[in-house]
């Protein structure tokens, strides 16, 4: 019985210990970053993994007098990366490629909504720093640089975010 | 909104002026300005506060590039500072040097940041850990610290190697060394600093100088 | 003399600190080595290198919005309960159950006053919109609220085009390396 509880105790004082290491990695969300392409060409020279965007979404960017008026917008990637309390974290919509990468890090909780210190890279280049404020759900978007005649767009959501 | 167009500005401001052995004060600050922009800024005057960041930023930010190499990070450690110093101001005592206890925060902040680097690389905290591959990624964010038009390759070949030998130094020996030689702190004020004694402080600087000189002489002599 | 009286000597003595005791104190040693002499010069040789090429301030890139950005943080830092200067009213000492009316009123009042006195001292209220900065000084940034999209759209004008071969071909890779800083991202690819 005394040596169980001794385990049990050594047990929990380990796991204790690991999870205090360091509370800068507590993850307090996630952030879902994609990569949206908006152009007039065919949506089979994107290649098998984009994906036509269709319904309500496509609708609020056609509607939108800020996102250039494209024949289609396609969504070229996603990723999905948990927000740490105390670290810069980053995501990569296309997986394997640095050409667009977006970091991101808290600033502060306000009731239900975080402010993020958001930066946009290109390639080894930040090109944009931005605070945004958003609610659960909420996102925004960042009208990206041109290419291929076309234009990019990165839209940044906040996914989730625990309760204080 | 666009509200910062701006010039990206590196203005290097150069060494503390006058003799560091002697009389070295952490220079440039006048303590009573100081003193008027704390007690106001004490007093929730967010403006006075402000021109205390304007005052300091460029040695606290000058402390950290030279202690960290790297400008991305080095930017968002000092943010760190100030939002601490204006936490931290309802402690501060009105006779301290506001500019001691400021270098004190700016060395806690960038000791947990090497704390947390430690933890995510694998391996010791050594005098190697800066990475220049490392250095090399983190300055493109910002115009690069060495590409003055106007400075001389001598120059710059002399400081590529002393910021060499200085990376070589383990962290509290770069930190006295860059507190007394380029900072200008008396021992007292880098004991104060750095949470230590003076002796500590004596005994650093004692193998720190005697570590830089011989990386920079030409031919490596063993340590004594 | 022990060792470490002996450091201490030698290290005031390469900043020419010591006074007229120390100095007679710290004669035998430099008598008995001279080539201390020759190690004082070159080191103060190095010290006017050191001093020459490394500042001692250093302007952060983008000043003005390093303060901007800090002044947000400030602001979003005195709402925590260890709030910064200025977040407080005396009166609040007033707080007990039996004075809560008083209380209240005295607080409002305070409140008021403090407000049409010195604005400055009261954080303004965290403003949900949105600071954007570019650092490339050709490219414009611009925040807007787009009631269209129910989203914040950043609007970055004069970035430069991606070259055509960037995106499409570069599949596979994975996210390791997590978490950590961007430094180590790049160095994960």
């Amino acid at each position: 019985m005394k040596l169980s509880m001794s385990v049990l105790l050594g047990v929990l004082l380990f796991g204790a210990a690991a999870r205090g290491q360091d509370p800068g990695k507590d993850e307090i969300g996630t952030v879902k970053t994609e990569l949206i392409f908006g152009t007039d060409g065919e949506l089979e020279a994107l290649g098998p993994k984009a994906k036509e965007l269709r319904g309500a979404e496509l609708e609020r960017l056609r509607k939108s007098k800020n996102i250039p008026k494209f024949k289609l917008f396609a969504r070229l990637g996603s990723d999905t990366q948990p927000i740490l309390r105390g670290y810069k974290n980053w995501a990569a919509p296309l997986a394997g490629s640095k050409a667009i990468m977006v970091t991101f890090q808290p600033q502060g909780v306000v009731g239900n909504k975080l402010r993020m210190d958001l930066e946009l890279w290109q390639k080894k280049e930040m090109v944009m720093r931005a605070d945004p404020t958003l609610d659960r759900g909420e996102r925004v978007y960042i009208l990206g640089p041109k290419w291929r005649g076309g234009r990019l767009i990165i839209r940044v959501q906040l996914v989730s975010l625990r309760d204080k | 909104m666009n509200l910062f167009r701006q010039i990206a500005s590196n203005l290097v401001k150069g060494p503390v002026p006058g003799d560091a052995a002697g009389g070295g004060t952490g220079g440039g600050s006048d303590p009573e300005s100081d003193a008027e922009l704390v007690s106001r800024s004490q007093k929730g005057d967010y403006s006075a506060f402000d021109a205390l960041v304007t005052k300091h930023r460029g040695r606290v930010y000058a402390m950290i590039q030279n202690m960290v190499k790297n400008e991305a990070d080095a930017w968002d450690l000092a943010q760190e500072v100030f939002v601490k110093v204006w936490k931290a101001l309802p402690k501060f005592e009105a006779r301290a040097r506001f500019s001691t206890w400021m270098y004190r925060i700016t060395h806690n902040v960038v000791y947990d940041w090497m704390r947390k680097r430690k933890f995510e690389t694998v391996g010791e905290l050594d005098d190697n850990v800066l990475n220049r591959e490392r250095i090399a990624v983190g300055a493109t964010a910002t115009p690069a610290h060495g590409a003055r038009p106007d400075e001389a390759l001598v120059q710059a070949e002399l400081r590529k190697k002393i910021e060499g030998a200085l990376e070589k130094l383990n962290p509290e020996h770069r930190e006295t060394i860059l507190l007394r030689e380029v900072q200008g702190l008396e021992y007292k004020e880098i004991a104060d600093v750095m949470d230590c004694s003076i002796g500590t402080v004596m005994s650093r600087l004692f193998y720190a100088r005697k570590k830089l000189q011989t990386l920079l002489t030409r031919t490596h002599e063993p340590e004594s | 003399m022990n060792q470490n009286r002996k450091e201490e000597l030698l290290t005031c003595w390469m900043d020419g600190t010591l006074s007229s005791e120390e100095l007679s104190e710290l004669e035998p040693v430099l008598a008995g080595h001279p080539e201390l002499q020759r190690e004082r010069e070159e080191y103060v040789k190095l010290r006017e290198d050191l001093q020459a090429t490394i500042p001692a301030e250093l302007e952060p890139p983008y000043p003005d919005f390093f303060n901007a950005h800090l002044e947000r943080l400030v602001h979003g830092a005195s709402r925590s309960p260890h709030a910064g200067p200025g977040g407080k009213t005396g009166l609040s000492r007033l707080w007990n159950w039996w004075m809560v009316p008083a209380g209240l009123a005295a607080l409002l009042a305070a409140f008021m006053a403090g407000t049409l006195l010195n604005p400055s001292s009261v954080p303004p209220p965290l403003s949900a919109a949105t600071a954007v900065y570019a650092p490339n000084k050709n490219v414009e940034a611009a925040a807007v609220d787009d009631k269209d999209l129910q989203a914040t759209v950043i609007v970055l004008t004069g970035l430069a085009d991606l070259p055509d071969e960037n995106l499409i071909g570069w599949g596979g890779g994975s996210h390791s390396e997590r978490p950590g800083l961007l430094i180590s991202a790049f160095e994960t690819y």
